[in-house]
Parts: C-alpha cells; structure tokens; sequence
C-alpha cells in the first residue's frame, strides 16, 4: 500500500510539474500580444473616457466639466442629423453590400468560364485604400470634369452638369456608392465560401421533393449561409457605421453637414484642438458598438466551440 | 406512347430553355459586376497616364490618346510621391513583421495550452479586434504626443499593433484548431519542447494561414488612413494616402498627379493580391466562416 500510494503521489507531484509547466509557458507567450493591447488601446481607452469629462484643449491642462460636454454636443442643432446619417448609411450601405454580394456569389458559384479570374477582378475594390477609392470616386462625381457627367451629357440624359457631392440630396447617395463598391467584394467572397461549403446532395433532395429554385434558395441555401450572413452584417456594420476615409475625402461632411457621421465629426472636432468634446462622441457611440461586440463575440465563440 | 415522348422531349426543351435564361442571367450579372468594378480602376489609370489636355471640359476622352508619365514625374518631383512611397512600404513591412512574430505565439498560448483564464483572454482579443480605430484615435494621439513619437514611422507600426495582433491572433487561432494535435504530440514523445514542435511541426503546416495574415496585415496597414492623419503631420513621415491629401488644397483637385499616386498606392497591393489569391480567398473564407 505504502508502495502504490507513493507512486500515485509522485505521479501527481509530476502532474502538477507538467500543468504548472504549461500554464507559465501559456501566459509567457501571450505577454507579448497583451503588452500591445494593454498599452496602446486598454490605458489609451481610459484616457479618453476621462478627457470626455473635460474641457481639453490641446497645450492646456484639463478641468473638469462633469456632463458639460455631453450637453453641448446635445443640443447642437444638426446633432441628430449626424445620427441619423450615420444610420442611414450603416442600413442601406450593408443591405446594399449583402445583396449585391450575395448575387456575385450565387452567379460565381455556377458553371461558368474564368471563374477564379473574375473573382480575382471582382475582388480588386477591396484592395483599393479606402482613401484612394474616395478620391477616385471624388474625381469621377466631379462636377465640370468628372466621368460621370461627361458621359451623362453625351448620351443626352442631362442637359447641364450635376453637382453631384455638393447637392444635399445627391452627396448622400454619392457616398453609400462607393461604399457599396469598395465593400460588396468581401460579402461576395465570404458567401461564395459558404455556398460551396452547402453539401451538394440537399440540393438534389430538394429538387427530389420537387422545390423549385426559389424554393431551394429559401429552404437549402438561406439556412446553409445563415452563419456567414450573420458574421459579415455584423462585422460590416462596424465597419461601415466607422466610415471616415470616404467622407474627409469626398464631402468632408457636407454639403451642410448632409454627409456628416459620428467617426467624421470627432475628427473635425479634435483637429480644431477641441479633445474634451471630440473624445465625448466616440463615448456616446460606444454603447451601440460595445452592444455589437459583445453579441457578435459571444456568437463567435459559441460556433468556435461547436465546430 | 407518341405523346408520352412529346411530353418528355417538351420537358427537355423546358429544362434546356431553363438553363440557357440562367446562363445569360449568371453572365450578365457578372459582365455588369466587372463594368462596375473596373471602370473607376480604368478611370484612375487612364488619368494618370495622360496629358493635361484630355483630362478637361469638352475634351474628355475615353480612350487615351496621347500617352504620358508627366503626372508621375509632377508627383514624384514636385510632391514627394517616393518618400511617401517609402514610408509606406516600411510601415506596413515592420508591422507585419512584428505582427507575425507577437500573434502566432499568441495563438499557440490560446488554441493549445490548458490554464486559467484561457477563456477570458480568448474573448478579450476577438472583442479587441473588433473595436474600431474611431473610438480610440483620440487618446492614442494624446498618448503618443506624451512619449514623443508624434511624426515618427514608430508610432505608426506600434499603432497598427492595436488592431494587426488581435486579428493574425484571431485568424491563426482558427488555423491552429484545425491542425490535429496528434501530429506535435507524437514530436514531444521524441524529444520535442514544446516550443521546437510549435516551430518544427505546427507552424509549417499553417503555412497558408500565416501567408494569409501576413497579406491581411501588410494591405490593412498600407492602406490605413485615419491614424496616419492624425499622428504623423511631417512631410518626412507621411505614408502614401495622407501624402496624396497634402495635393487636396481647398478646392483644388490636382487630379493628374493625384491619380499617378492613387495608382502608386494601389498597385502594389493589386499585385500582392493576384499573387497571394489562393491563400487570402482561404483567410477570408476561414476568417468569416469560422470567426
């Protein structure tokens, strides 16, 4: 008895050794990568929630205001315009992007000739730098020089040019295209990857039972690429509801603030030396986007286990 | 009998006209993808290779008559087209470098070894990665001007750590998980560390996923624009899209020289990707499908 029991005991004592082993090591390779987190978003972060408290301005040093900021930006007048921009670009852009996307890759998935080169050409908008793709765009919408008008002039459909970005009823409409543009590619590629992962035989089934495309559509491939389509709304949604690239270079928020969204107007507002109420917007976003986060986190993990 | 066959070969028909409606659909849908997709490809181009003269008013052509690298030399010359090029590639080179050697150790940590707090960290790094650059731009400026790295490349590769490391970490998790553990077991049982049958074993076979990161990280940083704007104000230390903005003056649109350097800041990334397509159409496939 004293035999085995000494055995079992030196048994765990090397267990232990071993676990304890992998822990450390566990927690040494990840100090590198948490290092970075920590130190540049996690005390950074904690920073600006502090600076949105007060009267910041860049060379001074800070009081405290307490909500002072929170009112002011309250009861700017075109407040509640620059959410509602922001929604309504976040909205229709990502509807936008999700259906036309979900046709590239539903036509991509068929039998068709230089299938993997254009993919590879309907791939390009996103390698494009967002920067660089608004200053296309900015040049196309160009009102005397632009393509756009030039062409429209020359097949006759408009007798004079329009200026496109600088109309309040046009400027919006201009920016949610080149957003669609530069997106849709990442929602074509992501569902063309989910639609071949569909195993071919529920398709045969379907056709079996008689379903029709539509029906096949609704009831094989909406359920089989529900998972991807959850996954690139929600990651597009992030994305989109941050754009600024697209609006310092094509509109700069304008014309009278028609394209103003919340990442712009917290950059404008930090450029002109104002930090306390430009690090008051991000924080007033935040629990829209921390919401976001913490459902799209969970969803992830969930799957990650799963699968 | 007879009309049995008629009904079967009306059904064929049926099926074949069928078939035909959705090839012209499938290829007309692409045909007007790729018009969409190229033409403002063309549009910057063709601009920037092409005289002053055909650029404006009634003299826009669609097709470029006479040939130019004008708008290039203007770039280059006048506006500091190759410092700005240069910064570039140095930025987004150092940061994938730092980037691959901080996250697959990372990922190792998180995707194979057992102890407390796996979860939480796990969770952490995926909400990391997705929080956007707007909501922390502010105070990494203000954190930047403290320590003095304002105008430096430095500030800019530490900088794209905050969202390269939570996401190679995130996407090589994905990789590692689906490389049986059977195959780094059986090299510790011959004498292996841990650490030789991560390098030896499981980082070749991630290979793809690791040239994947690297492509994701290398386009991400070359592109990004808003934190570029904000910390670096030095002509010295600009990268190639803040640069470019340097030519937005007013109202002015400079837009030959302009569209040489949206070409000089496209390219490359173009190239990298026809290169790459396999590997990035499997990240991106892996990075969506499964997280």
């Amino acid at each position: 008895m004293g035999v085995a029991s000494a055995g079992a005991l030196a048994g765990a004592r090397r267990g232990l050794r071993y676990r304890e082993r992998q822990w450390l090591l566990g927690y040494a390779l990840i100090v590198p990568a948490f290092a970075f987190v920590a130190g540049l978003i996690v005390y950074p972060a904690a920073w600006g929630v502090y600076f949105a408290f007060t009267d910041k301005v860049i060379g001074k040093p800070e009081q405290w205001v307490g909500l002072a900021n929170f009112a002011y930006l309250l009861q700017w007048p075109d407040f509640g315009l620059m959410i509602w921009n922001t929604i309504l670009l976040t909205v229709v852009a990502v509807a936008i992007k999700a259906i036309v996307g979900m046709t590239m890759a539903l036509a991509l998935n068929e039998d068709i000739r230089l299938r993997s080169a254009i993919r590879g050409l309907l791939f390009l908008p996103w390698t494009v730098p967002s920067f660089v793709a608004g200053l296309v765009w900015r040049w196309l919408y160009d009102d005397q020089n632009g393509l756009f008008n030039w062409a429209l002039l020359k097949l006759h459909l408009i007798s004079a040019p329009i200026s496109w970005l600088g109309t309040h009823e046009l400027a919006m409409p201009a920016l949610i295209s080149v957003v669609v543009w530069k997106g849709f590619p990442f929602f074509g590629i992501a569902y063309l990857a989910g639609l071949q992962a569909i195993p071919q035989d529920q398709y045969e089934a379907a056709q079996v039972d008689g379903a029709n495309v539509f029906q096949r559509f609704r009831y094989v491939t909406i359920p089989g690429l529900q998972h991807v389509m959850l996954i690139t709304v929600m990651l597009s949604t992030i994305w989109t509801a941050n754009t600024f690239d697209l609006v310092w270079i094509m509109t700069g928020g304008g014309p009278s603030n028609a394209t103003q969204v919340f990442a712009y107007l917290s950059y404008v507002t930090m450029a002109n030396g104002r930090i306390g109420e430009a690090a008051t917007i991000p924080l007033m976003a935040m629990p829209f986007f921390a919401a976001l986060i913490v459902v799209m986190t969970r969803y992830m993990l969930s799957r990650e286990q799963e699968g | 009998m007879a009309v049995s066959a008629a009904t079967v070969r009306s059904h064929a028909a049926s099926i074949r006209a069928g078939r035909r409606v959705k090839k012209v659909v499938t290829y007309g849908v692409l045909a007007f993808y790729l018009v969409v997709v190229l033409i403002p490809i063309y549009w910057m181009i063709r601009t920037s290779i092409s005289e002053n003269s055909t650029l404006y008013g009634v003299a826009i052509e669609f097709f470029p008559t006479k040939l130019t690298v004008a708008q290039y030399q203007a770039g280059i010359v006048r506006n500091h087209f190759l410092d700005f090029l240069g910064n570039t590639i140095t930025v987004a080179f150092l940061t994938t470098l730092f980037t691959l050697i901080v996250a697959p150790l990372a990922a190792y940590s998180l995707s194979r070894l057992r102890y407390p707090g796996r979860g939480a960290l796990a969770r952490s790094i995926l909400f990391v990665y997705l929080i956007p650059g707007s909501l922390i731009f502010i105070p990494i400026f203000i954190l930047m001007q403290r320590i003095g790295l304002l105008n430096s490349l430095l500030s800019l590769i530490l900088t794209y750590q905050t969202f390269a490391v939570p996401f190679c970490t995130w996407m090589l998790i994905g990789y590692f998980k689906g490389i049986p553990m059977e195959l780094e077991e059986a090299a510790l049982i011959d004498g292996c560390t841990r650490v030789g049958a991560m390098r030896r074993v499981l980082l070749p076979l991630a290979a793809p996923g690791l040239v994947a990161a690297a492509v994701f990280t290398f386009t991400l940083s070359w592109n990004e624009f808003l934190y570029a704007l904000i910390l670096i104000s030095n002509n010295s230390a600009k990268t190639l899209p803040v640069g470019l903005s340097n030519l937005v003056r007013g109202d002015i649109y400079l837009f030959g020289p302009m569209m040489a350097g949206a070409t000089m800041a496209t390219v490359p990334v173009m190239i990298l990707y026809m290169l790459a397509q396999r590997f990035v159409v499997a990240g991106l496939a892996a990075g969506a499908v499964k997280g």
